[in-house]
């Protein structure tokens, strides 16, 4: 660990050091920087005319705010400096020979114009002031993360900076990156996730979620989290909506690039270990063969099995984007995001033995033998994205814009069942090795037009097709037994049998179709009547195939010399071959009204749902396909008032849905030891009522205050909970289970000292739902019984305490900016049992990453990022007062906590990342 | 002008709320409907002898042959019974899916067969489980919905049975694709009785019942199970009686009690009695488990008079939860389960070593107040077992403790039981002998086991008892083993 710190230190002595060449003097120089008056922070692309009435020259400020002019005719000047939303200034400078002139010159921002926004949209849309300004004119609440503060922050996907929002905190998949958002303690069939406000499609196989470690967070103006809905916006968010801008093209020629190389410390002591995955079909065998085609062992490639070691993992991330208006009318960016990283992990886990014992206390917890976990995930993303704009004239334009996401994850998970090798003692492990390769694509197009019809009435529109898919061609979970004998820790003897295995093969793939128009119309001055509508046809298409080598428990060397005779298994639906199309028009009023202090915006939107599903079901069993129709009247209204200046009240209500995941409404029965599982064709979607009420305090430009509070009320929350179906037949299903409830306080600020920037946010959640839990206990005369009871809890995933924190270190004159980051994240349940008092808990993490960035030259920046500083793992417990039964064997391996039993032990270590940008 | 703005906007914005209202009113009597497809019934037809496949019911007549042809479906509320004599030939991997009621009753003279035409046996010592016709699942089984009342099976052989469940889902609950088990019971309402009986072969347990009444007497279990599975596998809910039946080349238990699954107020409870276990275990991949008799995860039972020969382990029931050579050990309801005269005889000092099963690492074990090493194998020697091992070992010795010394190991091939016919000492340990045809286990008449039964118990007979349909119940023997010196017992 101290050698760690060691290297970190001494990276950030190079860059410092190497940054102190970067000011260099010349002479017959004008320069200087243009900062805001009350603030005093920079303005960048600014532009500075000087004049000596012979010759002019034009520049344009830097991202510090600084100019320079080199080798000027000594002289008088005129120096006229603009910057649009600023009053222009026009001042006067000598220029002496040989001399340098080094003025600072303040704007003043134009009085008026912080309530429009078509003037700020004129500013730079990348910067914070641009994301604190919308934030503040913003009808409805949102938080917003800029392309700059994501630059310097330690995040390079989406999925990690959108735990930096004020009330988010996201779902880590197995490598620690952030995967789904929890807004304000609503898991993620709470949100929608949309790119330039365009709802996108979903790859998961079972819900409609998006992962967002799918995007590389480079190619993002800003990332928006939008939690009170208007009219306008699609009414199936109860928690929140995370949109991601998109960069936009530019007012004239820009290019960007940047490379970094990075390095997973977990590696250090794990090999990370791949398998070559080129070329494999991304067919399942029935799709190669036709469905009435008998599988035989040699179709199925163990190839994916043989494990080689990657020497130099070193991780490498290239971004790159250009842009220009190439005409008047016609202006473009194109951006690419490559990143090549090699990820490591390891987890000591107890996995839940399905069902509790009634002794010594009701549902004390039983475990499965204990797992050692470590994973290799070899991940490319790659993410591009081209948007042409073309404007007719000043009152049309139309832009189409292409996203397309793509993210390879091959995956090897060395996985010990049992842990005698782990321990090195003697007895028996099973042993599996998991390959899988993923590709994972999210695809959108979107042609969308704008015209000022006439002063008072604008119409735009879009056109919508956009795709996701999830492609699983390898997942191979070899599984062979290890028994071994170790005498005084030495392994004196061992016998390997190989198991059956299988091979398993998922496609998911949903295509959206979608159109959307919306009109304005200026009322009065200060009215705006706005109404659209949206149709949209979705169809999700879902294979599941599964094969089982026939392994007959031969003794194992290698896979390569293993005989396989036979299949031992063939499953082709497991109910995760589905179809299901859903079609959805609605449609929407409102009214925006800003009188004197007051701004209201409100009205309502309707959504009609026809949805419908076609499952593998037997014919024999009911709800083999299924259809439903149903319509939801939306209202909402944001008010705002303005107290004073810079100081604002804001108070809404919106009504917000979330449709049941596609999975959850069929009634294909997966049967299990401990219980069976099924979909629900009588569930209903979730209806809810949230208000919202926040005050916000602005100090100057990017210092602010907020303090809000929500509420939420949701009616018929889909939960899971083992239900009798019929006589003596019970299954874990999703159910509608009555109402909860969920509120909570946020509070967001910044302040700036000098140099020196600090901000944060916390929010504090409670949320309570009431569901069927299942109890294993003694009667009075000693006869083990179970029976269900309802138990209250907080919803799956809400933490009742989120913060952040970040310093940050800015010195413009040293072109030097850091950043450390802190991220809390406080307990919550990980999973849901179906017994009682038995959720697996996350507990509270913090997390510690540190930025810097160096500018080596006016456009060159070097930079680093490292995550996880103080190596914080994951741990998940029960927190069951009944611990201890299990544990009759003691020195069990990771339990540190004398009053709840750690059932889940994730270790990622430190991440870095050296790289340059140009600009 | 300004005056008349504000009014403008006071218009426009009284405007708003009727809106809002008149829509409100306008969606309030909206309709949301759903339409899901109920389940597809074929009615079903008078079973006819020749080709039968799709819904039937009625009665299989006397000595008639049928052949399937594809997978038969027995109606919710239908039944179909079999007379004596007839002969039930699968033609493919077909199954039998019960929502009703099945009635197979052959009897002594006239069996009934579901098995495949002209399928020869291997009964051969030796004979690999690859190529073993026992193991490959030949046909399908025969399945019960969570609707089935009824599964009673007398005099009837299951033959060649336990292909997985193909490609498309199952027309019943339960199960899902890939599943294979030569009969599946899952109604803990329901009654499964099987009587008199053959099982041959299987490819995971032969008989999975997952909940339900049951009354399994008389029967022969062999080879069931190539690398995994039990003869028969009761889970939560099950209860019922298990006597006087022959396991033979077991792959992993006889008959095996748990309580997991099926949510209820239902305890498994099961009483396994006057079995004969022989040559089991050895098939089974997991270390500690498998060998004859067992109860775990919070099952309940009366084991007494069971006679085990040559198996893996004896009777083994789990008396804590915890881990055992890496596996999971999860208690049994170990203070209503009661147990003795036992007869367990061995070829092998390992076998003798594991009468009682035992832990051989007890290091990392919690101990009692006294020191004592709480293991989770809990099989203690009784008294009245044979041979009286309570009377040879330490007073140290505590269940799951390794109890080997001189004595015990001289145990190896002592206290024959005296089959009627069947080599011991067997030639080898393991033995390969998997099968009963040429063998018989009667006990001759200077048997050891002969008198030393115990018989202070009744059966559970959870099921409807007498008649055609009703079950058959022998109460506990005084013989130990499955076949009595009085003639009673098992009948084959």
């Amino acid at each position: 660990m101290q050698h760690q710190i060691g290297k970190i230190l001494f990276f950030i002595f190079l860059i410092t050091a190497f940054s102190c060449f970067a000011d260099e003097t010349t002479e017959n120089i004008i320069k200087g920087k243009v900062t805001d008056n009350k603030t005093g922070e920079p303005l960048i692309d600014a532009t500075i005319t000087i004049s000596n009435g012979i010759k002019t020259y034009t520049t344009k400020t830097g991202l510090d705010g600084s100019f320079r002019f080199k080798k000027i005719i000594p002289g008088v000047y005129k120096e006229k400096v603009q910057f649009i939303g600023y009053d222009d200034i026009e001042l006067s400078v000598v220029l002496k020979k040989d001399g340098i002139v080094n003025n600072t010159i303040t704007l003043s921002l134009h009085s008026n114009q912080l309530h429009e926004v078509t003037i700020t949209s004129k500013l730079n849309k990348e910067s914070d002031n641009y994301a604190r300004k919308t934030e503040r004119i913003a009808s409805n609440v949102i938080n917003i993360i800029s392309a700059k503060a994501i630059e310097i922050s330690p995040d390079i996907t989406v999925g990690n900076v959108l735990q930096r929002a004020p009330g988010v905190s996201v779902v880590k998949n197995s490598n620690g990156d952030g995967n789904y958002a929890i807004i304000r303690g609503m898991a993620d069939r709470y949100n929608y996730t949309t790119i330039n406000g365009i709802k996108i499609p979903s790859p998961d196989d079972m819900t409609r979620s998006i992962p967002m470690d799918i995007f590389p967070s480079d190619l993002l103006e800003r990332l928006e989290v939008v939690k009170s809905l208007t009219p306008s916006m699609e009414g199936d968010a109860i928690g929140g909506v995370t949109n991601m801008v998109l960069k936009d093209a530019p007012k004239h020629l820009t290019y960007t690039f940047n490379g970094s190389l990075g390095y997973n410390n977990f590696l250090a002591d794990h090999p990370f270990t791949t398998f070559n995955y080129t070329g494999v079909p991304f067919k399942t065998p029935y799709e190669i063969h036709g469905s009435g085609y008998v599988p035989k062992p040699s179709d199925f490639n163990i190839k994916y099995l043989d494990y080689k070691t990657v020497a130099l993992p070193v991780n490498q991330s290239f971004n790159a984007s250009i842009g220009n208006k190439i005409t008047k009318k016609l202006g473009f960016i194109a951006a690419i995001s490559y990143q090549h990283l090699f990820k490591g992990s390891s987890s000591l886990f107890y996995p839940p033995g399905g069902q509790p014992q009634p002794i010594p206390a009701p549902n004390t917890p039983v475990f499965a033998p204990i797992e050692y976990r470590v994973y290799s995930n070899l991940q490319n993303r790659l993410g591009t994205h081209l948007k042409l704009n073309y404007e007719f004239n000043k009152n049309n334009s139309i832009s189409f814009y292409t996203a397309f996401f793509q993210l390879d994850q091959a995956q090897h998970r060395y996985r010990e069942m049992g842990l005698s090798n782990y321990a090195h003692q003697s007895g028996q492990d099973y042993i599996n090795n998991r390959s899988i390769f993923e590709r994972q694509i999210v695809w959108n197009n979107t042609l969308q037009g704008k015209h000022q019809v006439t002063d008072k009435l604008s119409v735009d529109w879009s056109l919508v097709y956009s795709q996701a898919q999830s492609k699983i061609p390898i997942w191979i979970d070899e599984l062979y037994s290890d028994i071994v004998t170790y005498n005084a820790g030495k392994l004196t003897s061992e016998r390997k049998n190989l198991q059956d295995f299988p091979f398993n093969f998922t496609h998911s793939k949903e295509t959206d179709n979608s159109a959307y128009v919306n009109g304005h119309y200026q009322l009065a001055n200060g009215l705006m009547f706005s109404t659209g509508g949206m149709y949209r046809h979705k169809t999700k298409n879902n294979v599941f195939e599964s094969y089982q080598l026939y392994a007959n428990n031969q003794v194992f060397q290698t896979v390569d010399s293993a005989y396989f005779s036979r299949l031992k298994r063939v499953d082709t639906t497991d109910g995760l071959t589905y179809q299901s199309v859903e079609d959805i028009l609605a449609y929407y009023a409102q009214l925006k009204w800003e009188y004197n202090k007051w701004e209201v915006l409100g009205g309502f939107r309707v959504e009609n749902t026809n949805h419908t599903y076609s499952s593998e079901l037997s014919i024999y069993l009911p709800g083999k396909t299924g259809k439903y129709v149903y319509t939801d009247f939306l209202p909402s209204i944001n008010i705002k008032y303005k107290l004073a200046n810079n100081n604002a009240l804001r108070a809404s209500y919106f009504s917000g849905i979330s449709r049941p995941n596609y999975f959850e409404y069929i009634p294909v029965i997966k049967p299990g030891d401990f219980f069976d599982q099924q979909g629900n064709p009588d569930i209903k979607r979730i209806q809810s009522h949230n208000a919202d009420l926040r005050y916000e305090h602005y100090f100057g430009f990017e210092d602010y205050f907020m303090i809000g509070s929500f509420y939420k009320y949701l009616i018929n929350p889909i939960e899971f909970g083992l239900v009798q179906i019929t006589t003596g037949q019970f299954v874990y299903q999703p159910q509608n289970f009555g109402n909860a409830t969920n509120y909570g306080l946020e509070l967001t600020f910044t302040k700036h000292f000098r140099n020196f920037g600090i901000n944060g946010n916390y929010s504090y959640t409670k949320s309570s739902i009431t569901t069927t839990k299942t109890v294993f206990a003694q009667d009075n005369s000693g006869n083990y019984i179970k029976y269900n009871t309802m138990q209250t809890r907080p919803l799956q995933g809400q933490s009742d305490h989120i913060a952040n924190l970040s310093l940050l270190y800015k010195s413009i004159k040293r072109g030097i900016e850091a950043e450390l980051s802190w991220v809390y994240t406080g307990k919550r349940i990980a999973y849901i049992s179906p017994y009682k008092d038995l959720d697996y808990w996350q507990r509270a993490t913090s997390q510690l990453d540190f930025s810097l960035d160096v500018k080596a030259s006016r456009r060159i920046t070097l930079f680093m990022k490292v995550t996880n500083l103080t190596n914080n793992p994951t741990i998940l417990e029960l927190r069951n007062t009944a611990k201890g039964y299990y544990f009759n064997n003691v020195n069990y391996p990771g339990q540190t906590s004398s009053n709840s039993i750690i059932v889940q032990h994730d270790n990622f270590n430190q991440s870095f990342f050296v790289g340059f940008r140009f600009k | 002008m300004k005056q008349n703005k504000i009014k403008n906007l006071i218009f426009n914005l009284s405007g708003l709320p009727l809106l809002l209202v008149a829509t409100s009113v306008l969606f309030s009597c909206n309709k949301n409907t759903s339409t899901v497809t109920s389940a597809y019934v074929q009615v079903g037809q008078t079973v006819q002898p020749g080709n039968i496949s799709g819904s039937i019911k009625g009665t299989m007549q006397a000595n008639q042959t049928y052949y399937v042809t594809g997978d038969v479906i027995i109606n919710s509320g239908d039944s179909l019974i079999i007379q004596p004599g007839v002969k039930v030939y699968f033609k493919g991997a077909y199954n039998f899916w019960i929502k009703g009621n099945l009635f197979s009753l052959g009897n002594a003279t006239s069996p009934v067969y579901f098995t495949v035409e002209n399928q020869a046996k291997q009964d051969v010592p030796g004979t690999p489980v690859a190529s073993d016709p026992a193991f490959q699942g030949t046909w399908g089984g025969l399945w019960t919905d969570s609707s089935c009342k009824n599964l009673v099976l007398k005099w009837t052989a299951i033959q060649f049975a336990g292909a997985p469940i193909s490609a498309a889902q199952p027309p019943i609950v339960g199960a899902s694709t890939g599943d294979s088990y030569d009969i599946f019971f899952q109604n803990t309402n329901g009654n499964f009785i099987l009587e008199d009986s053959w099982i041959y072969g299987a490819t995971d347990d032969a008989i999975r019942l997952k909940s339900g009444k049951f009354s399994v007497m008389r029967n022969t279990f062999e080879k069931c199970g190539p690398t995994g599975g039990d003869c028969f596998n009761v889970k939560g809910g099950g209860v019922g009686d298990c006597a006087y039946n022959l396991f033979i080349g077991c792959n992993t238990n006889g008959p095996k009690a748990s309580d997991i699954g099926q949510p209820g107020s239902v305890q498994t409870n099961c009483n396994f009695y006057n079995n004969t276990v022989v040559n089991s275990g050895f098939r089974c991949v997991e270390l500690g488990r498998g060998g004859s008799i067992n109860y775990e995860q919070q099952a309940r039972g009366l084991a007494y008079n069971n006679l085990i020969v040559n198996c893996r382990y004896g009777l083994r029931i789990i008396g804590a939860t915890q881990s055992y050579l890496g596996n999971a050990l999860v208690v049994a309801d170990t203070s209503n389960i009661k147990y003795g005269n036992t007869f367990n005889y061995s070829d092998s000092i390992a076998g003798v070593n594991q009468f009682y099963p035992v832990t051989p690492d007890t290091s990392n074990m919690m101990r009692t107040g006294a020191g004592v090493p709480v293991s989770g194998l809990w099989t203690r020697p009784q008294a009245n077992d044979i041979p009286n091992i309570m009377s040879m070992i330490s007073a140290n010795y505590y269940p799951g403790a390794p109890y080997a010394n001189a004595a015990i190991n001289a145990l190896v091939g002592q206290n024959n039981p005296l089959f009627v016919k069947f080599p011991l000492p067997e030639a080898a340990t393991p033995s390969s002998i998997a099968y009963a045809s040429g063998y018989d286990f009667h006990l001759q008449s200077n048997s050891p086991a002969i008198g030393k039964g115990y018989t202070a118990f009744r059966a559970i007979a959870s099921v409807p008892v007498g008649g055609d349909f009703g079950a058959n119940i022998t109460q506990p023997g005084s013989d130990i083993g499955a076949y009595q010196s009085n003639g009673s017992g098992n009948m084959h």
